[in-house]
C-alpha cells in the first residue's frame, strides 16, 4: 500500500465538503461516509457501496462493453452487486464510499479444482462395498459452511469447485461453493456440477470389490473380494464405456452408485475428465466424444505435448498448475512417469483458441491460484488472458458465469483487494469482498489507519535507482528491512506477506544512512574534554528533538565525541540519531579514541603528551595481551595436567614455582602452632569433610591456613585469630554471603580441639581437630597467590585502568585514534609518532595534509575527515597568491577514505549538503556517497553495522525524489534502524 | 460383583412383591423447576407416585416409609445417552443396523452401581458414534443380574452418525448413510413384488400387470416378518417406528443432518447427540426444535486459522442463552469430576446458567430425549416413584446419595453400600446376605 494522498482521494474530500481529513493522510484507504469517518468492518454490508481504487482488472471479456482495466477505477455496488463500474463514476449521495487508495481491484478467483470438502477417495480401513465408479458421491454432504474460510479467502479465492478428489474412476458428481468468512455465509452454487471421471495413474487399481455377508453364517460366508476395474489405462476406458452403457440400456439401475450414474447420464450432465500425460489427455478427448456429453479436460498438465489435437477436439480446458509449495501435479502419485509441470501449456492451448482456466491441483492449497496465474503469465499469456483463466473462464466452465468471475453489472459484487498489479509478487491481498460485505482482511492491518512502519513488520522501499554504496547502483529496485534490519537489497527485493511497500516512484533513489563523523549530539554546548576513563554511553538516552532533527537531515550514524578531547584522548561513541532507548541507539560504545595535535606552538611538548599517552597505553595493550598469552597456554597446561593426576596432586611446598612458598620450621612447640587434622561434621552436612590446617601462635595472635571444607591442599584458605587461654577464635579468610566463617574452639587435650565453626548466623559445623605435626609450613593462601603468580602457576591478570582501557582496542587493531590536527608542520610530527606506535590513524580536519608529500602519510593515514567548511583557502603553488581548494576532492581523488563531519550539535542535519557541495566542485559522487556513508564506517570500525545497504545491516535507508547530490533533491524517507523519521511535525 | 447381585436380589424380592406402597417422608423435596416442600411426603403406590405433598399427606398404612428427615428428596436423574456396560462401544460393520445392546449389556458392571451412587435412576444404553447406522439401543434401571428385568423400554432407539466414522470422511459417510436407506427402499420393493406374486398364486390367479404395478399393490402386503434381521430395524426406523439418535460432532454435521432427516421425513424422530462445535449451529437446532444431547467436554475450544487465538466457549450457555432445551452427559464415566451427571449441571450453574435448566439438563430434558417425559424426570403424581434421596443439594458436591428408590423400592442405601465400605475401611467384608433395608419402618 502506497501511503500518500492520491488525487482521488482528495476528489473524495472536495465531494464530501465538510468532511474533515488530517493532512497528510499517511494510510488509506479511509473509509468516509458524509459527516463521519468509519471504518467499514462487521457483517452488515451496506446497502450501496462505492468502491475507488488505482485500477480495477474487471475480468470481462476483451472487446467488450466493459472494458478489461480501469485506471483509476470506480465501482457501485448495490445490495451485494455490482451496478456499474467504471473510471468517471460519481458515488450517489447515500453510498458509503471506501477508497482503497493506491490499491488494485480484481474480480473474487475461482478456482476450478480444489479439494475443499475432502475427496471421495476408497474407505480406509473398512472391510466393504466399494465401487470404483461411484457417481453418487456429493462433496456438499462434507463442505463446512460454518469453516473459517479465511485463509483460503486472503488468497483472493471467493468461489471454489468442490472435486471428489481423483482416486476413484468416477469419483462422484462435484459442487461450486463459494466462500465467506464464516458463520453460514458460504453457499453452494451448484450442486451435481459435473460428474467426475478420473484418467491417468491416480484411478487405477481400486480395492478389491467385498460384499459381506450380514451376518456371516455357514451357508452365507464371507467371500473373497472380486477384482474390479480398471487396473489399466486400457480398463479405464473399458469401465467407463461400461459403466455408461449400463446407465443408458441396462434397466432399472441396481445399487446407489449405479442409479447415480443413470441419473447423470440422463440429464447428459457435463463430464469433467482430469487426465495429466500427454497419452490421457488425448483418451480424455476421445472418451469425451464417445459418451457425447458436453465435457472439459481437467489436470492437463502435458497439454502443450498435444495442444493441436486438444484445440481440434474443442473441449475447454482446466491446467492445474502446482508450485513447488504444494506438490505439482505430476508428482501426485508415485509414478516415475508422471509428468512434469510445463508453464507454457496454457498459452499454448489460448494461441489455439482453446478455453483455458488455471486451477490448483487437488489436495493443494486454493489460495496459490494467484500465483499459478503468474506461472501461465511467465509460461506466455497476456496479463488480461491470466486474469480471465482465474475468473472469468473457470466460472463459466463451472456453470457459475452468470453470478461471478468478471465485474459487470448485474454480477455477485465479489471482488480482491490487493496492494499492487495481480501478478506482481510483491502485491499483496489485503481485503476480499463478498457480495460487497468485507469477508476478510489481512491480519497485518497494513490497510488499517494507524499502521506504519512504526508498528513493526516488514518495510519495503522501492524506487528507480538504489545506491548501496558497495557495487553499481541498481536501476529499479528495493530494500526490504525487518525488525530493524535489512533482509534483502536489489531489484529482485524481497516482499513478504503482510509488507508495508512503500513505491516512491521511478525518479526516487535510495541510499544508505549517512554518517557524521565528528558530531557533538548529546553534549549541547558543554565543552568539557572528558577524558578515556569517562563513558560517554552512560550521558545517552533515547533519541531527543535535536537528534531527530539531524537525522532529517540524512544522517542516521554520528560519531559522537567532546568538542575538545582530553590531552590523553577522549572517547567517540557511534550513535543513532534516532531511538527510543540507549540501547537501540549505540552502534558502538567505543568506535575511537579522539587526541589533538595542537600546533605548531609547541610542537616538543605535544609529541611528548602523545607519545606518552601512547606508550601508557601500548604498555597496558601489551601487558594484557601477554596476560592472555599466558593465560591461554596455562589454560593448555592445565588441559594436559589434568590428565596426569599424580602431577596434580603434588602439595603446595612443592608446585614448580617453588620461590612463592617459604618454608619455616619453628623450633620452639607452643599448644597451637603446627600442623592440624581438621574434620567438620553435622549442620547441614551428610557426612563429616576432613582436611588439614598450620598454624602458628605469635603471642596472642594466631595465624595459618586452613584446607578443610574451604580450599583443599593445594589451594588453601589464610587464616587468623586470637588464643585466649584456652578458647582459640578463627577466621576463615573468605568472603562469603553471610560473612566469613569463624572457629570458635577451645583446647580440651593436647593436640586437640573441638568447637564450631559458624557461618554466618545459619549454619553452624562441629570443629575438631587433632595436631599431627608440631612445625609450621607457611603455604601460599589463595588470598596471597593474587599478588603473585599463583600457586598453580595461573596467570595474573593486570589491573584494570579505565583510563586505558580504550588503548587496548586501539593496539589490537580494532578501532582507529582519530586526530584533530590542522597544520602541516603538527601532521609531519603527529605521522612520526604514530608511525612508530603502529596504530590506526584517522586524522580529522587536516586539510593541510596536502601539503605533505604523498609517500609521507600514505601508509600512516587511514582516512580523513574533512573540514566542515568544505572549501578552504591556502596558499597557492607561487607561493604569494591564495586560492581556493576543495580538500575532499583532492583527497578522495588520491583514494584516501574520507568522511564529512558537521562539528556541530544539529548542524549534522546539513551533512547531506556538505556532500553536495564537494561533489559540485569536483568529487566524483561515487566517492561522495560512500564518504558519507561506507568509508566512515570501515574506519571506525561499524561496517558490520552501518554503512552500506547489505543484508543483515541495519536498516539505515534514504530515499531521496532524485540524485542525492542535486541540490533540487528532496529527501522523501528516512529511516533509522528500521524505524521511519517523521519528516515533518505532524499538524 | 456381590453387591449387584445383592441389589438385584432386593429388587427381585421388591418385584415379587409389586404393588406395595412406600413412601419418603420428612425430607424436603426438591423439583428440577425449583419447586420445594418442607418435611414433604412422596407416596409411591405400584411404582408410580400417587401423591406429593407437605407433611398431612396422608401415607398408607401398608407403605414401607422411609424416613428423609434432614435430607433431600430430588428425582432420579437420567442418564439419556451411554455406552456403560457395553464392552464394545461400536460394532465393526459400518451399516450394523441388526444389532442390539441388548446382547451386550452386562448387568453385573460396577458402573450400574456408580449410576446409583450417582443418583441416577434410568439409563439408555446405546452404541457409539464410531458408526454409520448402529444398532438398537435399550433403556434400562441401572440394577438387576438380568437384562429383561432391567429393561424399561426395549429396542428402544437406533444410532445413526453424520459425523465419518474412523476410515471414513464426510462425504463416503453422508453416501454410506443415504446407500443404506436407498438399498432399503430397493429391497422392499422387491419384497413388495415378491409378496405381491405370491398372494395372486395363493389365489391361483395370473400377475397380468408391470412389475411397477406389482410393488405398488404388494407395498400393503409387506410384514416385520417378510424381511430378514438385516433389514428389520431399518424398515421400522425408515417409517417412523424407532427414535434416532443422530450424532453430529460439527456444525455441519447438524446442518447436513437435518437437511437429510427432513428428506427422509425422519426430522421429528430424531434426538441430536451433537460434539462442542455444534454449538455454531443452535440456531438451526432451535427451528429443528428436536432435542440435544450435549458432549460431555462441555468447553469447546478453537484457534483462529490466522492470528492462533484461542478461544474457548462453554457450549451449555450457548443453548442456554438461545432458549434451546439441552441434556447434559458425563465426560467419560466415573473416572474424575466430569464424570458425574450431577457436577456437569453443577458446572453450569458456575457458568451462568439458571439453576432450573442445568437441573432440567439431567432430569426432566433428559427424560424428555428418550421419551419418558411423561413417566420420569420429577417428581409428581403419575410419575414414576424414581427417587434419590440425597444428603444435601443435588449440586453440593459434599453431597452423597443416601438411598435410591426405583419404582418405589429401594435399589441403593449408602449404608449397605459394601464396596464403599470397603474402600473407606479398606477391609474385604463377606458378603452380605440379602437383607431387607434397615432404615425403613412400619408406619
Amino acid at each position: 500500500m502506497v501511503h500518500r494522498t492520491t488525487p482521488l482521494l482528495a476528489a473524495t474530500c472536495a465531494l464530501i465538503g465538510a468532511a474533515f481529513l488530517p493532512a497528510p493522510i499517511r494510510a488509506a484507504p479511509t473509509v468516509a461516509a458524509p459527516n463521519a469517518a468509519v471504518t467499514l468492518r462487521g457483517d452488515a454490508p451496506p446497502a450501496k457501496l462505492f468502491i475507488k481504487a488505482a485500477s480495477i482488472w474487471t475480468g470481462a471479456p476483451e472487446g467488450g462493453k466493459v472494458p478489461t482495466f480501469i485506471a483509476p477505477g470506480a465501482m457501485l455496488i448495490v445490495d451485494g452487486k455490482v451496478v456499474d463500474v467504471g473510471a468517471t463514476l460519481a458515488p450517489p449521495a447515500d453510498a458509503t464510499i471506501v477508497d482503497l487508495g493506491s490499491a488494485v481491484v480484481m474480480p473474487g478467483l475461482v478456482d476450478a479444482t480444489t479439494t475443499l470438502a475432502g475427496t471421495s477417495d476408497y474407505l480406509q480401513n473398512a472391510v466393504w462395498k466399494d465401487e470404483a465408479v461411484a457417481a453418487h458421491y456429493d462433496p456438499t454432504d462434507a463442505f463446512d459452511a460454518w469453516g473459517d474460510w479465511r485463509p483460503t479467502l486472503l488468497g483472493g479465492v471467493t468461489t471454489v469447485y468442490l472435486s471428489c478428489g481423483e482416486r476413484r474412476l468416477v469419483s462422484g458428481q462435484g459442487a461450486v461453493a463459494k466462500l465467506s468468512s464464516r458463520g453460514g455465509g458460504a453457499a453452494i452454487l451448484a450442486r451435481q456440477s459435473a460428474l467426475e471421471v478420473n484418467l491417468g495413474p491416480n484411478s487405477l487399481q481400486p480395492p478389491m470389490l467385498v460384499d459381506p455377508p450380514l451376518p456371516p453364517a455357514a451357508d452365507n460366508p464371507i467371500l473373497p473380494g472380486k477384482v474390479q476395474l480398471p487396473t489399466t489405462r486400457v480398463g479405464q476406458l473399458l469401465a467407463v464405456r461400461e459403466a455408461f452403457h449400463a446407465a443408458r440400456e441396462g434397466g432399472p439401475a441396481k445399487g446407489v452408485p449405479a442409479a447415480a450414474l443413470a441419473a447423470a447420464v440422463q440429464a447428459r450432465r457435463a463430464l469433467r475428465i482430469t487426465a495429466d500425460e500427454a497419452g490421457d489427455l488425448l483418451r480424455a478427448t476421445q472418451l469425451a466424444r464417445e459418451l457425447g456429453h458436453p465435457a472439459i479436460i481437467v489436470g492437463a498438465a502435458e497439454a502443450a505435448l498435444v495442444a493441436d489435437q486438444l484445440a481440434a477436439a474443442r473441449y475447454p480446458v482446466v491446467i492445474e498448475i502446482g508450485l513447488s509449495l504444494a506438490r505439482p501435479p505430476g508428482e501426485r502419485s508415485m509414478d516415475s512417469d508422471a509428468p512434469r509441470l510445463h508453464p507454457e501449456s496454457a498459452a499454448e492451448l489460448v494461441r489455439r483458441g482453446v478455453k483455458v482456466a488455471l486451477a490448483t491441483p487437488p489436495g493443494s492449497d486454493p489460495a496459490e491460484l494467484l500465483m499459478a496465474g503468474a506461472v501461465a503469465l511467465r509460461g506466455g499469456l497476456t496479463t488480461e488472458q491470466a486474469i480471465a483463466a482465474i475468473t472469468r473462464v473457470p466460472a463459466e466452465l463451472l456453470g457459475v458465469g452468470h453470478r461471478v468471475g468478471c465485474l459487470m453489472p448485474g454480477k455477485d459484487a465479489d471482488f480482491v483487494v490487493l496492494s499492487g498489479q495481480p501478478f506482481l509478487r510483491s502485491s499483496h491481498v489485503q481485503r476480499v469482498y463478498v457480495e460487497g460485505r468485507l469477508a476478510a482482511e489481512a491480519a497485518t492491518g497494513a490497510l488499517s489507519a494507524g499502521a506504519s512502519a512504526n508498528a513493526g513488520g516488514t518495510v519495503v522501499l522501492l524506487a528507480g535507482t538504489v545506491l548501496t554504496a558497495v557495487g553499481e547502483p541498481i536501476r529499479g529496485g528495493g530494500v526490504a528491512i525487518l525488525d530493524g534490519r535489512i533482509v534483502s537489497v536489489g531489484a529482485g527485493v524481497a516482499v513478504p506477506p503482510g509488507a508495508r511497500v512503500l513505491d516512491l516512484g521511478p525518479g526516487a533513489v535510495i541510499t544508505p544512512g549517512f554518517i557524521d563523523c565528528n558530531s557533538h549530539l548529546e553534549f549541547g554546548e558543554d565543552r568539557t574534554n572528558l577524558s578515556l576513563d569517562f563513558d560517554l554511553v552512560q550521558a545517552i538516552a533515547g533519541a531527543g528533538p535535536e537528534s531527530i532533527e539531524v537525522a532529517r537531515g540524512g544522517v542516521t550514524t554520528a560519531m559522537v565525541q567532546t568538542w575538545q578531547a582530553h590531552q590523553n584522548g577522549s572517547r567517540i561513541v557511534a550513535l543513532k540519531t534516532a531511538g527510543k532507548s540507549r540501547a537501540a541507539r549505540v552502534v558502538d560504545s567505543l568506535a575511537g579514541v579522539k587526541m589533538f595535535w595542537r600546533g605548531p606552538f609547541d610542537p616538543i611538548v605535544t609529541a611528548d603528551r602523545v607519545k606518552g599517552a601512547l606508550a601508557d597505553g601500548k604498555r597496558y595493550a601489551d601487558a594484557w595481551t601477554k596476560y592472555h598469552e599466558e593465560l591461554a597456554k596455562w589454560n593448555e597446561e592445565q588441559k594436559k595436567k589434568s590428565g596426569t593426576p599424580a602431577e596434580a596432586a603434588k602439595p603446595a611446598g612443592d608446585a614448580k614455582t617453588g620461590d612463592a612458598t617459604e618454608t619455616s620450621k619453628e623450633k620452639k612447640s607452643d599448644p597451637v602452632t603446627g600442623k592440624w587434622d581438621v574434620s567438620v561434621s553435622g549442620g547441614p552436612m551428610p557426612q563429616a569433610q576432613t582436611g588439614t590446617m598450620q598454624l602458628k601462635l605469635d603471642g596472642e595472635k594466631v595465624s595459618g591456613s586452613f584446607a578443610a571444607l574451604f580450599g583443599d591442599e593445594e589451594n588453601p584458605r589464610g587464616l587468623s585469630g586470637t588464643l585466649s587461654g584456652k578458647a582459640l577464635t578463627l577466621e576463615i579468610d573468605i568472603e562469603m554471603g553471610a560473612g566469613k566463617p569463624t572457629i570458635t574452639t577451645e583446647l580440651d587435650a593436647d593436640d586437640h580441639m573441638a568447637g564450631k565453626l559458624q557461618l554466618g548466623q545459619r549454619f553452624s559445623f562441629d570443629f575438631s581437630a587433632q595436631r599431627i605435626d608440631k612445625s609450621f609450613v607457611e603455604v601460599v593462601t589463595v588470598k596471597k597467590a593474587k599478588k603473585a603468580k599463583g600457586a598453580d602457576g595461573k596467570p595474573e591478570a593486570p589491573e584494570s585502568k579505565p583510563e586505558l582501557e580504550p588503548y587496548r582496542r586501539v593496539f589490537a587493531g580494532e578501532m582507529p585514534i582519530l586526530l584533530e590536527c590542522d597544520s602541516a608542520v603538527g601532521i609531519h610530527h603527529a605521522l612520526k609518532v604514530f608511525a612508530e606506535a603502529k596504530v590506526e590513524l584517522v586524522l580529522l580536519g587536516a586539510s593541510d595534509l596536502l601539503q605533505l608529500p604523498r609517500d609521507e602519510w600514505k601508509s600512516v593515514v587511514k582516512g580523513v575527515i574533512v573540514p566542515e567548511q568544505i572549501e578552504g583557502m591556502r596558499l597557492a603553488k607561487d607561493g604569494i597568491t591564495r586560492e581556493r581548494f576543495v580538500p575532499a576532492v583532492e583527497l578522495s581523488a588520491m583514494g584516501l577514505p574520507i568522511g564529512f563531519q558537521s562539528n556541530g550539535i544539529t548542524t549534522g542535519r546539513g551533512l547531506a549538503l556538505n556532500a553536495a557541495w564537494a561533489v559540485r566542485q569536483g568529487m566524483d559522487p561515487r566517492a561522495a556517497l560512500r564518504a558519507l556513508t561506507l568509508d566512515p564506517a570501515r574506519l571506525f570500525h561499524v561496517d558490520d553495522q552501518v554503512g552500506s545497504l547489505e543484508a543483515g545491516k541495519q536498516g539505515d535507508v534514504l530515499v531521496f525524489s532524485g540524485d542525492p547530490f542535486e541540490l533540487s533533491s528532496r529527501l522523501l524517507k528516512v529511516f533509522v534502524s528500521g524505524i521511519e523519521v517523521e519528516l515533518e511535525a505532524k499538524p | 460383583m456381590v453387591l449387584s447381585s445383592h441389589l438385584a436380589s432386593a429388587l427381585l424380592a421388591a418385584v415379587a412383591a409389586l404393588g406395595d406402597s412406600a413412601a419418603i417422608r420428612g425430607g424436603t423435596i426438591v423439583n428440577p423447576d425449583g419447586t420445594r416442600i418442607d418435611k414433604g411426603v412422596v407416596v409411591i403406590q405400584g411404582g408410580k407416585i400417587t401423591a406429593v405433598g407437605g407433611p398431612e399427606t396422608a401415607i398408607p398404612p401398608d407403605a414401607v416409609v422411609h424416613e428423609a428427615d434432614g435430607k433431600i428428596v430430588f428425582p432420579g436423574m437420567v442418564l439419556a445417552h451411554t455406552q456403560i456396560s457395553l464392552d464394545v462401544a461400536n460394532e465393526n460393520v459400518p451399516v450394523a443396523p441388526f444389532v442390539n445392546v441388548y446382547d451386550a449389556i452386562e448387568p453385573n458392571s460396577a458402573e450400574f452401581e456408580d449410576c446409583l451412587r450417582g443418583a441416577i435412576g434410568t439409563v439408555h444404553v446405546i452404541q457409539g458414534h464410531n458408526t454409520v447406522i448402529g444398532g438398537l439401543s435399550r433403556i434400562v434401571r441401572p440394577a438387576g443380574d438380568m437384562v429383561d428385568y432391567m429393561t424399561v423400554r426395549p429396542d428402544y432407539a437406533l444410532k445413526l452418525s453424520i459425523t465419518p466414522r474412523g476410515g471414513f470422511n464426510r462425504m463416503t459417510q453422508m453416501a454410506e448413510l443415504r446407500a443404506a436407506f436407498a438399498n432399503l427402499a430397493n429391497h422392499i420393493e422387491s419384497v413388495a413384488e415378491r409378496r405381491f406374486e405370491e398372494e395372486k398364486k395363493k389365489k391361483d390367479e395370473k400377475v397380468l400387470i408391470l412389475p411397477e404395478e406389482a410393488v405398488k399393490q404388494g407395498m400393503a402386503l409387506v410384514t416385520i416378518d417378510d424381511l430378514d434381521a438385516r433389514w428389520r430395524t431399518l424398515w421400522r426406523a425408515s417409517k417412523g417406528e424407532i427414535p434416532l439418535f443422530v450424532h453430529c460432532d460439527r456444525a455441519m454435521d447438524v446442518m447436513h443432518g437435518i437437511e437429510w432427516l427432513k428428506e427422509l421425513k425422519l426430522l421429528e424422530k430424531s434426538v441430536f447427540v451433537v460434539g462442542t462445535e455444534a454449538f455454531k449451529a443452535v440456531e438451526a437446532l432451535k427451528t429443528a426444535g428436536r432435542p440435544v444431547i450435549l458432549s460431555g467436554v462441555l468447553v469447546h475450544k478453537e484457534s483462529d486459522p490466522l492470528t492462533g487465538k484461542v478461544t474457548e466457549t462453554f457450549v451449555p450457555k450457548v443453548f442456554a442463552d438461545a432458549g434451546v432445551p439441552f441434556v447434559l452427559q458425563p465426560n467419560g464415566f466415573g473416572f474424575s469430576a466430569d464424570g458425574m451427571l450431577w457436577y456437569q449441571a453443577a458446572r453450569c450453574v458456575r457458568e451462568g446458567i439458571a439453576r432450573d435448566v442445568a437441573l432440567k439438563a439431567v432430569t426432566q430434558a433428559a427424560a424428555d430425549s428418550i421419551g419418558m417425559g411423561d413417566t420420569l424426570g420429577s417428581l409428581a403424581v403419575g410419575k414414576w416413584g424414581n427417587v434419590a434421596i440425597l444428603s444435601g443439594d443435588p449440586l453440593d458436591q459434599a453431597t452423597f446419595v443416601d438411598r435410591m428408590l426405583i419404582e418405589g423400592r429401594l435399589a441403593y442405601e449408602r449404608a449397605n453400600d459394601r464396596r464403599l465400605k470397603e474402600l473407606s475401611t479398606g477391609q474385604d467384608l463377606p458378603p452380605a446376605a440379602a437383607t431387607a433395608p434397615a432404615s425403613s419402618s412400619k408406619n
